[in-house]
């Protein structure tokens, strides 16, 4: 494409160039014309683990950084850089990056992007554990556009041990350095592990993250908390010397509080498990399930402290893997202005995904502490067909009945039970189309004989539900009849 | 007056011009718990917060796109009314920064597609109509100025200007010719908004202005808003070699945008402008074939990760281009079955794979 020619263009040229010669003359035009810098060459530097902090001042913008230390394989270390300064001021990033001795990145690690430093994130850190000996390098890249200022912090973790049944308070006190706790454990040890930050340090956001290594030094679980709510997650099987980290974000420094408790065991069809947990921490009970198994988990007498409006507790289900199943919020109270029903505390799963060890876990309210009975109950299951009523034996407040049957439009499905139903309490009959298109339901209150009926808006497959509650059904039977209920 | 309806396929070419654009998707909310299911006499407890937040507006593709369709059906119904408060709103979030800074690109992404010659009558009355309906407008001289650039070429069409027919190359002159006269004369009102700085420049550089107006026009545009990227996308246009300029020249202009804008930007503005520099000039040998820096590139690609506007697919694109292998087999591992790098040629899923892999 050539460029017209600007002799036939006079009377644009004209504007245009008159244009240009009354033009605003701003401020910025001279930066049109710099050249912001080329690659001055790298700084080089060392660094000694868990000596003083370095501070590495790349000058002229775009000059980088290449800080090299010595470790053993196998050594975990976190890094700081502190008061990252730009000038002038950018919103680049430094990105650093981690080198072994051959020249690769450090397994396991990624770029770290380090912003300036501002009152809320003072420092950006990231950790590593060495796979091999010898001198590694923190290789610092710059914005080429602005010169750096930083202070680099290289530490070891603070170490201690931990045991089951005992908290332990540790104190970090270096810039992106970790605190590890060494637990052994026995074989088919099933553990809980909890976090928080210590109370009369915990100003700000101070979020952290809460890992836990397996003896062979693979990640088993990680969880996130803050200043707010405690992190907490589960330790099973492997017997050995496992190893717990508290990573402060932004290279926050303080004290936390740790403490393992031998994780509780809830059976199917047992008795309620008690449970109590302080503000921010988290009840967490395992459970054996089978896959195509229906399980209900049920809280009763679910007690905040203290009782905030709107607070709710959250009980989940997770898989063996530790993703989350399925959850639900319960509250204690009505909802003010919002509602004056207080729903059971109840979560069902009508086919668990596979086999395993699942965990249940109850989290209170944010500042609140949670205390209640957990029930874990199966599903009752069957089918119903017209002129072939179902009997329910009795069932218990944790339980749920579910049964899948053909129906056709008009006609009604029906409960008639005997059941002890506590003040505030209700009954619930869901019929639902198996699409899931369509649901219908009644609820029952405080009567000891309950006779419940939907009729069907047309013909197919349908599961209605029968959800005691908190009430405990004695005897009943589910019908499915042809026009009006009896 | 509709066009669009008389134009089957124009929409089509206007989103297709949509997708092209680098807006970034928005990040998706945490889901919460399922809440339980509805049943009379039952509600489903509540979630714990007593009175919902508004939802902010999102500002991702999908806005993008409706504003796209808005701004068509407002030409289409020659809503002018429309067209200003519209235009007036994308300023102000121009001007605020964030999410939504983008979408007055959407005016600039209709401009380039809406006219045509063939309606030409039908425009120039509803432009007629809005100048005497609204003479203050900040948009209606930047739009006009277009729509005139936009039958220029029209008439020329594509190719060396040696071989374009001499009444084409009169129709190209007198449509630029009043582009021209249509931005001289709502200079006044026009120097609000970034749109009239960018219908300039893209008539001046097709006149052929020389380059100190061009960039004085940039320079002033650009001081008064920073962050609308068409400027800097029409100033490079005209520093490319096909237009007489060299890839020095582009290269100090990218440099200085970085200077420019870094204070918010990062080095972003690196990597976002040399994208538009492939697009303009695709080559395999483009690290060799221009002043481009991968270290440079790489560092922005990282900042706009960091800065959370950043696309794997991008980088490792870039990385291939560079021919780092590390980098490229780093990306690709990172990316797993999300890599898209184009099924054929030199930057294909198949052809980085290769480098990653040694070949």
């Amino acid at each position: 494409m050539k460029v017209p020619g600007a002799a036939h263009v006079a009377k644009g040229l004209a504007f245009l160039a008159a244009m240009a010669i009354a033009a605003i003359v701003h401020a910025a035009s001279s930066a049109a014309d710099s050249s912001p810098g080329r690659d001055p060459g790298a700084l080089a530097a060392s660094i000694r683990i868990d000596g003083p902090p370095l501070r590495v001042p790349l000058q002229p913008a775009g000059r980088g950084a290449r800080v090299s230390f010595m470790a053993e394989a196998g050594q975990r270390l976190g890094f700081g850089i502190a008061g990252v300064r730009f000038t002038p001021a950018s919103a680049a990033a430094l990105v650093v990056t981690v080198r072994q001795p051959d020249g690769s990145m450090v397994p396991g690690t990624r770029r770290v992007h380090c912003f300036a430093a501002k009152a809320t994130e003072p420092v950006c850190d990231g950790e590593l554990t060495t796979q091999q000996a010898g001198r590694h390098v923190l290789e610092i890249d710059a914005p080429f556009s602005a010169a750096a200022t930083l202070e680099l912090t290289l530490s070891s973790p603070v170490t201690a041990s931990l045991q089951v049944g005992k908290s332990h308070t540790i104190a970090v006190s270096r810039a992106g350095q970790d605190a590890r706790l060494e637990l052994a454990l026995e074989p088919g040890a099933d553990v809980s592990i909890s976090a928080r930050s210590a109370g009369a340090q915990a100003a700000g956001p101070r979020a952290f993250d809460l890992r836990a290594f397996r003896p062979d030094g693979s990640l088993a679980a990680e969880a996130h908390g803050d200043a707010q709510r405690a992190a907490s997650l589960s330790l099973p099987g492997a017997a050995g010397l496992h190893a717990i980290e508290i990573d402060p974000a932004n290279g926050a420094t303080g004290a936390f509080v740790v403490s393992a408790k031998a994780g509780s065991v809830a059976a199917v069809g047992g008795p309620a498990a008690e449970f109590s947990v302080a503000a921010g921490e988290t009840a967490r009970f395992a459970v054996a399930g089978n896959a195509g198994q229906g399980l209900t988990i049920a809280v009763q007498g679910l007690a905040h402290a203290p009782d905030v409006d709107y607070g709710n507790s959250v009980i989940a289900l997770l898989k063996p893997d530790g993703g989350r199943l399925d959850a639900r919020s319960c509250i204690t109270k009505p909802l003010p202005g919002l509602a004056q029903y207080v729903p059971p505390c109840k979560l069902s799963v009508f086919a668990l995904p596979e086999s395993g060890r699942y965990t249940v876990t109850v989290s209170p309210p944010a500042q609140a502490a949670a205390s209640g009975r957990l029930l874990l109950a199966d599903v009752v299951t069957g089918s119903l067909a017209a002129g072939a009523p179902a009997k329910l034996a009795a069932m218990k407040p944790a339980q749920v009945a579910r049964f899948e049957f053909t129906g056709s439009a008009g006609q009604n499905v029906q409960l008639s039970a005997f059941a002890t139903v506590p003040p505030g309490a209700a009954i619930t009959l869901l019929v639902q189309g198996l699409d899931g298109t369509s649901f219908f339901a009644t609820a029952a209150g405080n009567k000891e004989r309950i006779a419940m009926f939907n009729p069907l808006p047309s013909a197919g497959r349908y599961v209605v539900t029968v959800d005691p509650g908190y009430a405990a059904i004695e005897t009943g039977e589910l019908a499915l009849v042809d026009g009006q209920p009896r | 007056m509709n066009i669009t309806a008389k134009l089957p396929g124009r929409r089509g070419a206007i989103v297709g011009l949509v997708a092209a654009l680098a807006l970034q998707p928005c990040t998706l909310l945490a889901q919460a718990p399922a809440p339980a299911p509805a049943t009379k006499g039952a509600p489903a407890p509540k979630a714990a917060a007593p009175a919902a937040q508004p939802a902010a507006p999102k500002y991702d593709a999908e806005a993008f796109q409706e504003a796209v369709n808005t701004i068509v059906k407002a030409f289409d119904s020659g809503d002018h009314a429309k067209l200003d408060s519209m235009h007036d709103e994308y300023l102000e979030l121009l001007r605020k920064g964030g999410e939504g800074r983008r979408m007055l690109d959407a005016f600039a992404a209709v401009f380039e597609q809406y006219f045509r010659a063939e309606h030409r009558e039908q425009l120039e009355k509803m432009f007629a109509a809005w100048k005497e309906a609204a003479p203050q407008s900040k948009l209606r001289p930047a739009a006009e100025g277009a729509m005139y650039r936009a039958f220029a070429w029209e008439a020329r069409g594509a190719g060396p200007y040696s071989q374009v027919p001499e009444d084409a190359r009169k129709k190209f002159r007198e449509n630029l010719e009043r582009s021209t006269q249509v931005i001289e004369q709502g200079q006044a009102q026009g120097r609000e908004t970034p749109l009239w700085y960018w219908t300039a420049i893209t008539t001046g550089g097709a006149i052929g202005a020389p380059a100190a107006a061009l960039d004085r026009f940039f320079q002033e545009g650009a001081a008064r808003f920073p962050l609308y990227m068409p400027l800097y996308y029409a100033r490079i246009t005209f520093l490319l070699p096909q237009w007489g300029g060299d890839f020095a020249r582009v290269d100090s202009f990218i440099r200085a945008a970085v200077a420019r804008t870094q204070a918010t930007e990062g080095t972003t503005l690196y990597s976002i402008l040399y994208a538009d520099v492939v697009r303009s000039s695709p080559s395999a040998d483009f690290f060799k074939g221009t002043r481009a820096s991968w270290p440079l590139m790489k560092h922005a690609l990282e900042d706009e990760l960091a800065l959370g506007s950043g696309d794997l697919n991008r980088y490792a694109a870039f990385a291939c281009l560079a021919r780092d292998r590390d980098t490229t087999r780093e990306l690709i591992t990172e990316l797993g079955d999300r890599l898209q790098l184009g099924s054929s040629g030199p930057i294909s899923n198949d052809a980085c794979k290769e480098l990653a892999n040694g070949k």
